[in-house]
């Protein structure tokens, strides 16, 4: 027998074999799972009485678990601290307002990487500043912050505020948002005709959180935030497992 | 013909590319056959072979944990000698003489006999030389069958939970035993044990303190077989205990809460609070784990309706299987100890869930904490529901001392019977108050079930040489010192 020939003859073959099924298994989509169809799903939620009044996102825009620490305000440091700080001039607008409550925090010791203004409330001498923690555009869920100024010279900050602490090494596979849908209609909040108003993603560290016994760090799971009817809101776990 | 090198060398590499190709052809196939994605490639690593991977840690088992609490030898002329089951060869011998071994050839002895006796005739036939092995903790008698010889005769059925299993030399073709109905039965053996009887002439004959029924030191009125020394020279002494891990350690105790959640740890929330306790939720309280500031872990997890109970033997499997998977019985810092089995629950739910309560020994004496126990783990419908953990570690050898004399235990209860009658009437433990002293003593004389002695420890973490009072049918333990009676503290169970 011909070895030469042979063994030519077995790599030749074994080369249109290897590449016959790396051609089939790229064409397959690599094994990954057939998409969901967003239109299929927003069909099927009619159906069940369910109605959307906004776009549904794609992807979880993050892959990471966020670990966040909570500051606790107090109110005589604080109040030590309004003296350090010059008063806001008179007539001034909403973005003086922001730069004097930023460096007002940098003199907490807050990180002012994640502080995000939401809100500026004005009512006669009084100017509140609402503050939500936000990590790479994902709200913290409940971090909040109110910032108050009193004839142009901060008062009081108040609220329940989380600072980011790390995120997570390791990557999770994100959950669609179609996919959560899908799980809000398995598990129904509430019978009757249901509206969402907003599908958004957040970090979510849930609802244990007691201000008497008090947290040092807290890891804060990424969530889709489903807002319906009167502004309830339902989260469901934005990764798989 | 002969080839050139050149042409070796072209032969060498077609046989090299063969072997890769084949090799490449077969991983390529097993994508397909095992639905591997290209994903799952991606998120490959080396954390994904090294997170929830745990070494599964000892845990003895169910034959070597389901045995008697202790062994009490009497000559019969009064006084009884305790023993520890691992300081003597009566329940398991290489020769089949120990009681365990008498009991399995009864059991495969056909036909089986067992018939019930009477009190009398128990009490009768064991005041002569004879053995009882004593079981603290709740055991069907069936379940005792089934560990020792396989499979329990239908016949055994009819027995509750055993209490004592006998062996007296006025009979010694029989075994005896007494369930927790109060009711007794004699067992048929297929041949005498002669060696049995006397192995335990010897024990009865050993230097061993002698007890005697509490009763016997009371007034003519009292009613009250607990046995109790009459005096007693010790060897223990207090020594230093370390909790198994320290609070602060964030390390350790991520470590150990990676083997409570495996795979999906990276997907639980930790929760680190301002008194040093971190806890870790998985879902929405599914599963939740307490790691706190005294060295604790705490377990709990829901159980799933669709899945179906198991008998007590099979949860104990389980059981056993979750413990090894989680350190088995050692500290996080690798130190093996000593369990035993403190107290067992038959349907402790209403499902037929069992619980389990390990202690932890040091030597043969009992290593008791005043306010927890070492493993508390439950079996729900299969699934482990609920774990707790509380492990010490120590230098066994600093426990040991010189032999000293404790104060007799008789006079520990005259000192101390107001303490623990209040401590009694605190936990309302008591059906009605004593008119007097005399009354409040007779009341604490005839609560105590059991007077032992061992080691207690507390929030000091020294573990001190104790007299262990238990009254109110186990409800209520009472720690003195061992040697001079002081009043230590107390355990409500």
């Amino acid at each position: 027998m011909d070895w030469t020939r042979a063994k030519t003859i077995l790599i030749a073959a074994l080369l249109m074999t290897n590449l016959f099924l790396v051609l089939m298994y790229v064409s397959d989509g690599g094994g990954d799972e057939i998409g969901i169809d967003c239109d299929d799903v927003v069909t099927l939620l009619e159906t069940k009485n369910i109605f959307l009044e906004t776009e549904i996102p794609g992807t979880f825009p993050a892959a990471e678990v966020l670990t966040v620490n909570h500051i606790e305000f107090k109110d005589d440091e604080i109040a030590a601290l309004t003296e350090a700080v010059k008063a806001v001039p008179a007539g001034a607008d909403d973005r003086e307002y922001i730069k004097s409550a930023k460096e007002f925090f940098e003199y907490m010791g807050l990180s002012c990487d994640y502080l995000y203004c939401t809100d500026v409330q004005r009512d006669g001498d009084t100017v509140a500043l609402e503050y939500k923690t936000r990590v790479d555009d994902i709200d913290v869920e409940v971090s909040h912050m109110v910032c108050t100024f009193k004839n142009n010279k901060i008062q009081s900050v108040s609220g329940n505020w989380f600072e980011s602490q790390r995120l997570s090494k390791k990557k999770f596979e994100a959950l669609p948002a179609v996919e959560a849908l899908l799980s809000f209609v398995s598990d129904r909040p509430e019978q009757g005709p249901i509206t969402i108003k907003d599908i958004e993603p957040v970090y979510w560290i849930g609802d244990e959180y007691n201000e008497d016994v008090g947290f040092l760090s807290v890891t804060a799971l990424p969530a889709w935030k489903i807002t319906y009817n009167d502004e309830k809101t339902v989260y469901i776990d934005a990764f798989k497992i | 013909m002969e080839r050139t090198p050149r042409e070796n060398l072209i032969e060498k590499t077609k046989t090299v590319i063969i072997v890769v190709l084949s090799v490449c052809m077969v991983l390529l196939l097993c994508f397909f056959w095992l639905n591997i994605s290209l994903k799952d490639i991606k998120s490959f690593s080396i954390d994904s072979l090294t997170s929830g991977e745990v070494d599964g840690g000892n845990m003895p088992e169910a034959k070597a944990l389901f045995v008697p609490s202790r062994f009490a030898v009497t000559d019969g002329t009064g006084g009884d000698r305790l023993f520890d089951i691992g300081s003597v060869a009566c329940w398991r011998t290489e020769a089949g003489t120990g009681m365990a071994d008498l009991l399995e050839a009864s059991l495969n002895t056909k036909p089986f006999f067992v018939e019930e006796i009477t009190k009398e005739q128990y009490d009768k036939i064991l005041d002569t030389l004879s053995v009882k092995a004593v079981f603290d903790y709740k055991l069907r008698f069936a379940d005792l069958c089934t560990l020792v010889s396989g499979n329990a005769p239908a016949e055994v059925e009819q027995v509750g939970a055993i209490e004592e299993l006998s062996f007296s030399t006025a009979s010694e073709g029989s075994l005896f035993v007494k369930d927790d109905r109060g009711k007794y039965y004699r067992l048929l053996l297929p041949e005498r044990g002669g060696y049995l009887s006397s192995y335990i002439e010897t024990l009865s004959q050993s230097e061993k303190e002698l007890y005697f029924p509490i009763d016997s030191y009371l007034g003519e009125t009292a009613v009250n077989k607990t046995l109790v020394p009459i005096e007693l020279y010790a060897e223990l002494q207090d020594f230093k205990v370390n909790r198994d891990f320290d609070a602060k350690n964030r390390e350790t105790i991520d470590g150990l809460a990676k083997r409570f959640f495996s795979e999906s740890f990276d997907f639980v929330r930790k929760i680190e609070e301002e008194s040093g306790r971190t806890v870790y939720m998985y879902g929405y309280g599914q599963r939740i784990l307490i790691a706190d500031v005294d060295g604790t872990l705490e377990y709990k997890k829901e159980a799933s309706d669709d899945s179906a109970s198991v008998s007590f033997l099979e949860a104990f499997k389980i059981a056993r299987t979750f413990i090894k998977a989680q350190g088995g019985v050692a500290t996080a810092s690798g130190d093996e100890l000593q369990p035993y089995i403190k107290s067992t629950e038959y349907n402790f739910d209403g499902n037929g869930g069992s619980r389990f309560v390990f202690g932890l020994k040091c030597g043969e004496y009992r290593l008791l904490n005043d306010s927890s126990d070492a493993i508390v783990i439950e079996v729900s419908k299969g699934q482990v529901t609920y774990f707790k953990r509380s492990f010490v570690s120590f230098d066994e050898k600093s426990a040991v001392g010189h032999p000293l004399e404790a104060m007799a235990a008789i006079n520990v209860i005259a000192k101390n019977y107001k303490e623990i009658y209040n401590i009694m009437t605190e936990n309302v433990l008591l059906k009605e108050d004593a008119a007097g002293e005399d009354a409040e003593f007779e009341i604490v004389t005839d609560a105590i079930t059991e007077i032992s002695y061992g080691y207690v420890y507390g929030d000091d973490n020294v573990a001190r040489s104790a007299w262990i009072i238990t009254c109110a049918n186990g409800g209520l333990e009472v720690y003195f010192s061992l040697y001079e009676g002081e009043f230590l503290s107390y355990r409500v169970q």
